[in-house]
């Protein structure tokens, strides 16, 4: 079973440093700076731009959790589609968070398992990421002006303390990975990094901590990895070729699994199957993250906005269909 | 029993028509699928439901796309399946014949 003890730790630090982003204010420093891009950006473009940048650096499920209440008022409040605006959200979120071990849950296995540098693994994703932003972008624009600017009083940026934090914590682990510290130590440290900006505050730090995600992570890594010991044999002739990163292939077998179970497990029923050599781990990296775009199950993060928005009484079914469409054109480069 | 996956989807989707998806039983779902069938393979083993006789290899990776497109006529074929299911009810249900009358005309058609 491809899962020990340093993997559960650092999924539980990348959720730390989180919750020590949310801590530092997060909310109000991502809302502030939407506001303050949709003047020169339209707000569309504004969402693409900040989870272009941040995405990279936070659990992309923690970017939906902030950026969605968000867009729900914004589509409330103009009385404007919903349906692009969230698309732009996730669609930018799965793809910028493929870029570094931080951006997602998936990273950090095929991070761990793999044992190359941060470094290293950027360099084998952010060509094929580039080139899916940049046609998402194209498809998105086509949305642009059907999405009006909010009225009325907008929130301003406070502090820019949880963007000094999120660079220091990418420094940290890029730095300590470079100089050859284990990657669970670097990430402990990054999110230690947090308490600079938190001291003050413990106990918003333990509320905003989401230990019952990272349980249901862990329980949901631990399933998979024990069914992937038990059917290994089975399904190995469909799961190795994928892990050598051939293509198209692999972008093939990422795209339909993770349609049908989402890019977490499929990323883990790999790795529990097969070996992942270090040239082939950021190729997965990306493959899952852009197969993320394609249905609401490929990605919690999918998941989790389109629960937001349907609790708050909108629809979601264009959202849907929208994403199914930008997503799979989107998703073409993950096939280079 | 022998799929976790398409489980863990069915229990989301089975309290609803038209499309709807019980999205919170879904993770959830995803954990105890894998879970339940571990358990149920530890007896039963984890030979497929139609038997260990059936041997296929797998060699090439172009096959995906015709399971793909398999996937979408199966689930044509599904809801063709339940249309059927209600056409037939509603007709039965609008034939004034005696109620016991009815399974025996079904029995007939079913030879």
């Amino acid at each position: 079973v491809a899962l020990d003890l340093s993997i559960l730790v650092s999924l539980a630090f990348l959720f730390g440093i989180a919750a020590q982003f949310k801590a530092a204010d997060g909310y109000s420093f991502l809302r502030g700076l939407i506001s303050t891009l949709e003047g020169r950006l339209g707000v569309m473009y504004a969402v693409v731009a900040v989870t272009a940048v941040f995405s990279p650096f936070v659990l992309n499920d923690v970017l939906v959790l902030i950026l969605t209440p968000v867009l729900v008022s914004y589509s409330k409040e103009s009385g404007t589609d919903i349906a692009p605006l969230l698309v732009a959200e996730v669609t930018f979120t799965n793809i910028a968070g493929s870029l570094t071990p931080l951006g997602n849950p998936q990273n950090i296995l095929l991070w761990q398992a793999s044992g190359i540098s941060a470094g290293q693994f950027v360099a084998g994703t952010w060509l094929p990421l580039v080139a899916s932003g940049a046609i998402a972008a194209l498809l998105l624009f086509k949305f642009r002006a059907k999405v009006a600017n909010r009225n009325g009083a907008a929130p301003r940026i406070g502090s820019w303390a949880p963007a000094a934090y999120l660079a220091g914590s990418a420094a940290i682990v890029f730095f300590m990975n470079y100089v050859g510290i284990p990657n669970v130590v670097a990430l402990g440290l990054a999110f230690a990094m947090g308490f600079a900006f938190t001291l003050k505050n413990p106990r918003r730090l333990a509320g905003e901590f989401d230990l019952r995600s990272l349980l249901i992570l862990w329980a949901l890594v631990g399933a998979v990895a024990l069914l992937g010991a038990v059917i290994g044999p089975v399904i190995l002739p469909y799961v190795a070729p994928a892990a050598t990163a051939g293509q198209p292939y692999t972008a093939g077998f990422f795209g339909l699994v993770s349609a049908a179970i989402s890019n977490v497990p499929a990323t883990q029923l790999v790795l529990s199957t097969t070996t992942v050599t270090p040239h082939a781990a950021p190729i997965l990296a990306v493959d899952a993250g852009l197969a993320g775009n394609i249905d609401p199950i490929s990605s919690f993060a999918n998941l989790l906005a389109l629960l937001m928005v349907r609790r708050s009484g909108l629809s979601v079914r264009k959202a849907i269909v929208l994403q199914l469409v930008i997503g799979l054109v989107a998703f073409l480069p993950a096939a280079l | 029993v022998t799929a976790p996956t398409a489980g863990a989807l069915l229990v989301g989707e089975i309290l609803y028509s038209g499309g709807a998806f019980e999205v919170e039983g879904l993770v959830p779902g995803f954990i105890a699928s894998p879970v339940g069938y571990v358990v149920f393979a530890a007896y039963a083993g984890i030979t497929p439901i139609f038997g260990e006789n059936l041997a296929y290899t797998f060699t090439q990776p172009v096959n995906l796309v015709f399971y793909a497109i398999l996937r979408l006529l199966c689930g044509l074929v599904g809801r063709v399946h339940t249309t059927a299911f209600y056409k037939a009810r509603g007709f039965f249900s609008s034939l004034r014949i005696p109620r016991f009358v009815k399974p025996v005309i079904g029995l007939a058609l079913s030879g």
